[in-house]
């Protein structure tokens, strides 16, 4: 009862608890987490029965509406548009609740120190040589880490009452952080040095922290140059090239949320890596201000830079928040749900004044249950579908396709639940393990197929993964007079495919085959000229135009390149599956 | 003259209740009929127009909530259908609004009670046994027959029942103030008409009904009548066989069974108002009987709207919740159990019963919150169901069906087999074999 009447066992103690718990969980993107904090940030909201706000946030809220509703004209309405609007508001929540300081120091430095400890078991036992701790990128740990030793170094903790678990404590910190070999950590260090210097105010320590600055900095990076030296890498310049001309198809407006990952790739030049040049393609611009930019045009990100000024202005905590910021350049730190409620956290200790809203207790708990509900049907969706995997495995087929069934029909507008069920029909071998007939299946298919296109139409994967389906029915047996149709669908979806992501040559070959199979040999041997000058060392294509020519030297030409390509030496290229397709015989 | 059209408007009850001569027969078409009642309401409404901000904040919610459907249905002229019958029960809410001549109201109800009852005896030695040969009855209809569950002048005994617990009711309401024997008598005649449509769900809300008003006002009275349940019971049982009344449960179950397995389909937004009636085929048990709803007010908002279903469901409770006091809310309770366990919420011709009594009684002790919005919330949603319910009257039958029909004639036209394939497997998925070929 101690505990219960303390004062730290508030409600937003143990919010703030949970969020910094939910870093340990994929850095707050497992589910269960991210979906428990949302619904309890609600919780909270009807515990309290008020709302704390300032204008700017209302406005900012407003914005969100404005941008939500614009994306639903636009034809962008799925899960991720749902989440964005609830999740900012929740972000708000967070934002302007009391969170006691002592408390939220303490506890975020011993979640900094569990994670740095995490961090050298991973790299001593574990040999990983960029280590993320429980987070998915070594960058947010670095981050979480980073900001933990700037409460340590510069704010008061119970941490700091011994000298010699003092600087035990510190040396586990700094050192966790160098382990992540973070770039960002250079300009991190930096800010410490001027922060530090300015602080304690002394030419000694200034020197001495310069020279440490030159030697890590030199340390990181030719550590991290030796480190990539074999992987498949691209270089950062040319991935925020390819985010610029995407920023300049729609400057103003952007490209809608969540559609970076979608359509980045359209915009790369491609990375030669010694087989391939598209096998590697980025799917975020590493940057969180090109994300807003790329997602909500100049208008997104200058409100958001607006929000971040009128927040930083009154802000306790100013060198965390630039920290963030720092990180941001570099980093799409948003990817993280525990790094976007910790820098929510961050903005609630400010001074500035804020107004209450009162709303009725029903009236909370009505919303309360809805963002419950779609919550717990999501979450639904999610067990459902790892169920289907273990029948699946357990060759339960039957069971397999309900439990995908109903995960997708629990949520509908999240496509990823869409495309599991899709591919386990698509690719069922015969029609008698589910009891279906032809007429069943393809009716099934067709209407995912029509419910992708609605929640995930910018997304070049629906119209592929639909051309693959209709070049099923083109190379069947059966199905004759339903072929003529189907091949004009066919090419209807690549072409959309393509128009989405003009470097995939696999979109181009799969087109290049629909030309084929309906004798159209020049136009699919001339499209085969284009594809080999996307990949050069595409075998299937060199194959298939031998195919579409008479012409003897045509055919040894590529006889020979075919050679080539086969006695490539791909020692230390690592390939993933679209490498492997493309060297496929 | 307002006057007199203030007091005489309780008349507008008669051709909702089912005057066959004049209404639903070969003289007035289905549509025209329905047609008139409109105008009848909306000149009504017209003189009862300072009650609209009456409306309290609940029931504007309750009725906004199923226009979100509107975005999404699959076949809008089912849900035309549902919001016609929505603006019927608000439009009478607000016509009704403590409504000055309660007793005339209630008179009204007792003697049309009278004349079904003395309907019913002339059904039972000379219409039925005519109609054994028709072929002009649905299947469930047909049933009935075989039954011998007599409905009066309403389309089914389950309808005419309901209608019978109300005048029960309202027989009950005015003995207590009258204490007059007359309306005993009523109330008997109103229990053999009961039997005589031997329905077991409103014959239990009966027993329970009396169960709980004893209870109340008479507690010598409640304990005699408990007795009296078992052997009423018996008498229920012996005219309506228990093996009749467990298939009618067994058919319930697999169309609630049905109605959950839509709602499991659909969770968020349902398949939209009405639209329970297109997807039933597709989810139909080998063994249930066709219906053209879910026979449960809750399984069908759930089945129609997914999560504002529930909303909605709260939302009506809440306004029941907020008669607590009210003299009727023993009445309330009752219906609105008949309403969780049947279809009679979407039955204008006994639904009306409800809300004019909960008009005319309606105890309103909410404090108003901007008063203004409330006002403005309360007309726009007057005018968009006024909106729709006149659309209801221009779109076609069974607008989903037709646009299939359409598509198939177009890719058969066009000689597109592929979309003709899918088209027509979604012709049989809805509406059976019979309205497809192969």
């Amino acid at each position: 009862m101690k505990i219960l009447k303390s004062k730290y066992f508030k409600i937003e103690n143990i919010f703030v608890f949970l969020i910094l718990l939910s870093s340990f969980s994929i850095g707050g993107e497992n589910l269960y987490f991210k979906y428990s904090v949302v619904i309890f940030a609600f919780f909270i909201l009807f515990y309290k029965q008020k709302i704390l706000y300032s204008s700017f946030d209302l406005s900012i809220f407003i914005v969100g509406i404005i941008y939500f509703i614009y994306n639903i004209i636009i034809q962008n309405f799925n899960s991720s548009t749902l989440n964005f609007l609830i999740i900012l508001f929740v972000l708000l929540i967070i934002k302007n609740l009391k969170i006691e300081k002592t408390f939220f120091v303490n506890i975020f430095i011993l979640s900094a120190i569990i994670h740095s400890l995490i961090i050298f078991y991973q790299f001593y036992f574990k040999h990983i040589s960029r280590t993320p701790s429980t987070f998915v990128n070594a960058n947010w740990a670095a981050l979480w880490i980073s900001i933990g030793l700037y409460f340590f170094i510069f704010e008061k903790s119970i941490y700091k009452k011994n000298k010699i678990l003092k600087i035990f404590l510190f040396v586990i910190l700094f050192f966790a952080l160098i382990l992540t070999f973070s770039r960002t950590l250079i300009f991190i260090i930096i800010i410490f040095t001027i922060y530090g210097s300015y602080k304690f105010g002394n030419k000694k320590t200034l020197k001495y922290l310069v020279i440490s600055l030159i030697v890590i900095s030199a340390g990181i990076i030719l550590i991290r140059i030796n480190i990539s030296e074999n992987q498949l890498t691209w270089s950062r310049l040319k991935i925020y090239k390819a985010d610029f001309k995407m920023f300049m198809d729609s400057p103003v407006i952007g490209h809608g949320i969540e559609n970076v990952e979608k359509l980045l790739a359209n915009y790369f030049d491609g990375e030669f890596n010694g087989v391939t040049f598209f096998s590697k393609t980025p799917k975020m611009s590493h940057s969180i201000y090109f994300e807003i930019l790329l997602e909500f045009g100049v208008i997104g990100l200058f409100i958001f830079l607006l929000f971040l000024f009128k927040n930083y202005k009154k802000n306790y905590y100013k060198i965390p928040f630039i920290i963030f910021l720092v990180f941001g350049l570099f980093n799409n730190i948003e990817k993280s749900f525990s790094l976007l409620l910790l820098f929510s956290v961050l903005m609630s200790f400010d001074l500035n004044k804020k107004k209450i809203l009162k709303l009725k207790k029903e009236i909370l708990l009505l919303i309360l249950f809805v963002i419950s509900y779609i919550y717990f049907f999501k979450l639904f969706s999610f067990i459902e579908v790892h169920n289907g995997y273990k029948k699946f495995e357990n060759k339960k087929y039957f069971k397999a396709y309900k439990s995908y069934q109903t995960a997708h029909n629990f949520t509908k507008y999240d496509s990823f639940y869409t495309y599991t069920y899709l591919r386990y029909i698509l690719d069922l071998p015969k029609n008698d393990i589910l009891g279906f007939e032809w007429d069943e299946r393809f009716y099934k298919i067709q209407n995912l197929f029509d419910n992708l296109k609605i929640y995930d139409k910018y997304n070049p994967k629906v119209y592929n993964m639909q051309t693959y389906y209709y070049l099923k029915i083109l190379r069947s047996e059966k199905f004759g007079n339903l072929k003529k149709e189907v091949y004009k669908l066919a090419l209807n979806s690549i072409n959309k495919a393509i128009d989405l992501n003009k470097n995939n040559a696999l979109f181009y070959y799969k087109k290049m085959i629909l030309f084929f199979v309906n004798n159209q040999k020049e136009k699919a041997y001339n499209l085969g000229k284009k594809i080999i000058e996307i990949e050069p060392n595409f075998l299937r294509v060199h194959k298939l135009m031998m195919e579409c020519t008479t012409n003897k030297d045509i055919i040894l030409k590529h006889k020979k390149r075919i050679k080539e390509i086969k006695d490539l030496n791909l020692e230390g290229i690592k390939l993933n599956d679209y490498a492997r397709n493309i060297l496929q015989d | 003259m307002l006057n007199k059209i203030n007091e005489y408007k309780v008349y507008i009850l008669i051709p909702f209740l089912g005057v066959p001569v004049l209404f639903n027969s070969i003289l007035i078409s289905y549509r025209d009929s329905f047609l008139i009642y409109l105008g009848i309401i909306l000149f009504l409404l017209v003189f009862s127009f300072k009650n609209i901000k009456k409306i309290p904040w609940e029931m504007i919610i309750l009725f906004s909530l199923p226009l979100i459907s509107l975005l999404y249905s699959k076949d809008t002229a089912l849900s035309l259908q549902h919001y016609f019958f929505f603006f019927i029960y608000i439009a009478l809410f607000v016509i009704f609004y403590k409504y000055e001549h309660k007793e005339k109201l209630y008179k009204v109800i007792l003697f049309y009670s009278v004349i079904l009852f003395l309907y019913i005896l002339f059904q039972k030695f000379y219409i039925y046994p005519y109609l054994q040969n028709s072929t002009l009855l649905t299947e469930n209809q047909m049933r009935v027959l075989e039954q011998n569950r007599y409905m009066s002048t309403f389309s089914l005994p389950n309808i005419y029942s309901f209608f019978i617990l109300t005048a029960v009711y309202v027989s009950y309401k005015m003995y207590k103030i009258k204490k007059n024997y007359l309306y005993l008598f009523l109330i008997l005649i109103n229990i053999i008409a009961l039997i005589f449509t031997k329905t077991f769900i409103s014959f239990g809300l009966l027993l329970l009904m009396f169960l709980i008003l004893l209870y109340r006002d008479k507690r010598k009275y409640f304990y005699y009548f408990s007795g009296l349940v078992i052997i009423m019971s018996i008498i229920f049982f012996s005219l309506r066989s228990l093996s009749s009344v467990i298939n009618s449960l067994n058919l319930r179950y697999l169309n609630y069974k049905t109605a959950f397995l839509i709602f499991k389909d659909n969770p968020i937004i349902g398949v939209g108002v009405n639209n329970f009636d297109l997807h039933y085929m597709a989810y139909k048990f080998k063994d249930a009987n066709i219906i053209h709803n879910a026979h449960s007010m809750v399984l069908q908002s759930l089945a129609d709207l997914g999560l504002i279903g529930i909303l909605f469901i709260y939302f009506f409770i809440k306004i029941i919740y907020k008669q607590l006091n009210s003299k009727w809310i023993v009445f309330y309770v009752i219906i609105s159990l008949y309403f969780f366990t049947d279809m009679m919420f979407y039955v204008p011709s006994v639904a009306i019963l409800f809300w004019i009594i909960l008009a005319t009684n309606f105890k309103n002790n909410s404090k108003v919150y901007n008063y203004r919005i409330k006002t403005v919330c309360s007309y726009l949603v007057i005018i968009i169901y006024i909106t729709l319910s006149l659309f209801h009257f221009t779109n076609p039958d069974r607008v989903f069906f037709n646009r299939i029909k359409n598509k198939m004639g177009y890719y058969k036209n066009n000689n597109e087999n592929y979309s003709l394939f899918i088209t027509n497997y979604e012709l049989r998925k809805y509406f059976g074999n019979e309205n497809s070929k192969k």
